[in-house]
């Protein structure tokens, strides 16, 4: 490989971003595969028919619990936070005080948040106050 | 190795970011308060709301001290713009925020006010609308506008009733598609001058003789489809009525105020420039948005049978009547635009708080609607002070002489006299004399027709209480005695316009 691509600062993150990419990629297809050939396969006519009584039922669209966008949104909170915490930890000295001030300011407010979540049950299922 | 940055406190001049703190501080001490100590009455944090924005009101007043001073001041890396337009537009935002937040104290339990979250996020609400007017960098405008909508939309959502979800999903949409609006029209400005600030997009743009026409043509129409949206001009108005009849009255007569002169402010730093560089095609665009805006919502308004959405059909009437001010781009105008609108939020707070008394949890056979004609027929016979106090507002709106809005009314068409556009002015006229049909047709069923059968009357004041009643008696003291203070408010509106250069 050229001397020059390699030593490009971005050349790692290009590297990390390809493996990622593969990892997730084959997590996936792995996944599926492995449960295909481990499931037990049973399938009995009677069994995949529907129970119900009087008319034909329709398929119930997917529902999803509400449960699940909180804990994204917890999520993406914490995980702005550390994105915005590595560039501020490499450049700490550079930034100085100033810097030092703002990131106390920034991580306070997010853990008022946190504390705020926390107390109304954000963080445990299916007890939202 | 790098050196040390060294930021020194005196070039970020924080006390410019001192109004819009004060309310986030309020919020954050109203959550931590539920957090400590949870149910709590809701009188607590309607006192803590009302001191949180009195300090602000003080801090504006602050900064317009510093500004008659020493004129215009920048802060925060020069990102915060505190001039004239952004302390008068704040001193109206925490006003009419102040006027609001008493009508939380009703008689009735409402499902809103019984959460801390809700004062929590209506103090976040006005720091977002506070940063919108303070700065002209379009990406601070932005995230106040974002900060402010995304609170409102849950404002409006928490009134906990079907037409109440409607509303605020249907609010959600047109916001979200008029943020997307905006940003692309950011972006558009962006590559075509390497700056978001609105000055320098105005310098650089001059100095290239509007070379690229096309490109700041799409850029414009994105932004007044974004400020559209905002201010409910007509097309863009689609979303008003039913977010306005699915919010709660308090909540609908304060969406018409605030909201608006927020944008109203971004609209005028915006489109000064493109008026005054002589862009024929802007003026044309502005001049049928104001005339259609004007003219096609009065017509609907007229056959409202509910009061509610003919005062929302009203109101977007108001906004295209004073979106003139920004066509005409004259100081006198803009001048007249902050007059108006400081006027117009007394009488239309307090005609809508008048509706938010009368509020009832279920309807009798003969209404239709939440606030129909039919049930304010002969409250002169059952409520007489309410139906008196109502008709002045009525009228106030309408623009009879001495009430307020005619002398908002009558500086806006004398401005737009002066300024050349004398068509502008007659259909402002004629606009007027149209509103007054379904003002006064409310006045009719008040004073001329008989009660329905089984209203007794006590429907009017259920809701009283009496911070309702307080908050209604200053609206209707500043409609009535609006022309004691005309003069001294226009010497303040003009010089504060004029010293920042609009």
């Amino acid at each position: 490989m050229d001397h020059i691509v390699t030593s490009n600062p971005y050349f790692g993150v290009f590297v990390l971003f390809v493996i990622t990419f593969g990892a997730f990629m084959a997590t996936t297809v792995i996944a599926r595969l492995a449960s295909r050939a481990l499931a037990a396969k049973d399938s009995e006519k009677i069994k995949l028919s529907v129970y119900e009584c009087g008319p034909e039922i329709t398929k119930q669209p997917n529902r999803v619990s509400p449960q699940f966008y909180l804990f994204a949104l917890l999520f993406l909170l914490f995980d702005v936070e550390i994105v915005f915490m590595f560039p501020w930890a490499v450049d700490f000295k550079v930034l100085g005080w100033f810097g030092f001030a703002e990131m106390i300011m920034f991580i306070l407010l997010l853990a008022i948040g946190f504390v705020y979540a926390w107390k109304k049950g954000a963080l445990e299922w299916h007890n939202i106050k | 190795m790098l050196s040390p940055i060294n930021v020194s406190m005196e070039s970020l001049n924080l006390m410019t970011l001192a109004p819009m703190l004060i309310p986030v501080v309020g919020a954050l001490l109203i959550l931590v308060i539920d957090i400590i100590k949870g149910g709590l009455h809701k009188s607590l944090y309607v006192v803590l709301s009302l001191l949180f924005l009195a300090m602000d009101f003080v801090a504006v007043a602050d900064s317009s001290g510093v500004f008659m001073a020493n004129g215009t001041t920048l802060g925060l890396f020069d990102v915060m713009l505190i001039d004239g337009l952004a302390i008068l537009a704040q001193f109206i935002i925490v006003g009419a925020s102040m006027l609001f937040i008493p009508l939380a104290m009703t008689h009735k339990r409402f499902h809103e006010f019984s959460y801390p979250e809700f004062f929590a996020l209506f103090l976040f609400m006005i720091a977002g609308f506070q940063f919108m007017v303070a700065t002209d960098n379009l990406i601070l405008v932005f995230v106040g506008l974002e900060t402010s909508s995304l609170a409102l939309y849950t404002l409006i959502a928490m009134h906990n009733r079907d037409k109440s979800f409607e509303a605020a999903v249907k609010y959600f949409t047109m916001g979200a598609l008029a943020a997307g609006f905006f940003s692309f029209g950011a972006m558009v400005f962006y590559a075509l001058t390497g700056s978001v600030e609105i000055n320098k997009i105005a310098l650089v743009l001059a100095a290239n003789g509007y070379a690229d026409m096309g490109f700041v043509l799409i850029g414009v129409a994105f932004f007044l489809a974004a400020f559209g949206f905002k201010l409910s001009l007509i097309p863009f108005h689609t979303w008003a009525p039913d977010v306005y009849e699915g919010s709660s009255a308090a909540m609908a007569g304060y969406m018409s105020i605030v909201p608006k002169i927020a944008a109203f402010v971004v609209a005028m730093r915006f489109f000064e420039f493109l008026v005054h560089s002589g862009i024929v095609w802007l003026d044309v665009v502005l001049y049928i948005v104001v005339v259609i805006t004007m003219t096609a919502s009065n017509m609907w308004a007229l056959v409202q049978t509910d009061v509610k959405r003919m005062l929302a059909y009203s109101s977007i009437s108001h906004a295209g009547f004073v979106m003139a001010a920004i066509l005409i781009g004259t100081t006198q105008a803009n001048a007249a635009l902050f007059l108006y609108w400081i006027l117009f939020s007394f009488t239309n707070l307090g005609s809508f708080s008048m509706l938010w008394v009368s509020r009832q949890k279920h309807l009798p056979d003969y209404q239709s609607s939440d606030h129909s004609y039919n049930k304010f027929a002969g409250m002169i016979k059952t409520a007489p002070i309410a139906s008196v106090i109502m008709a002045l507002f009525m009228l106030s709106l309408a623009g009879l002489p001495p009430f307020a809005l005619f002398w908002g009314k009558l500086y806006m068409i004398s401005s737009a006299v002066t300024g050349g556009y004398t068509i502008l002015a007659l259909i402002m006229a004629l606009n007027s004399a149209i509103a007054g049909y379904y003002y006064l047709k409310l006045i009719v069923y008040m004073f001329m027709k008989e009660p329905v059968q089984g209203n007794d009357g006590h429907v009017y004041v259920a809701n009283a209480t009496l911070a309702l009643k307080t908050i209604i008696g200053i609206a209707a003291i500043g409609t009535i005695f609006a022309f004691v203070a005309i003069n001294p408010i226009l010497e303040f509106v003009t010089a504060f316009v004029y010293n920042s250069g609009y």
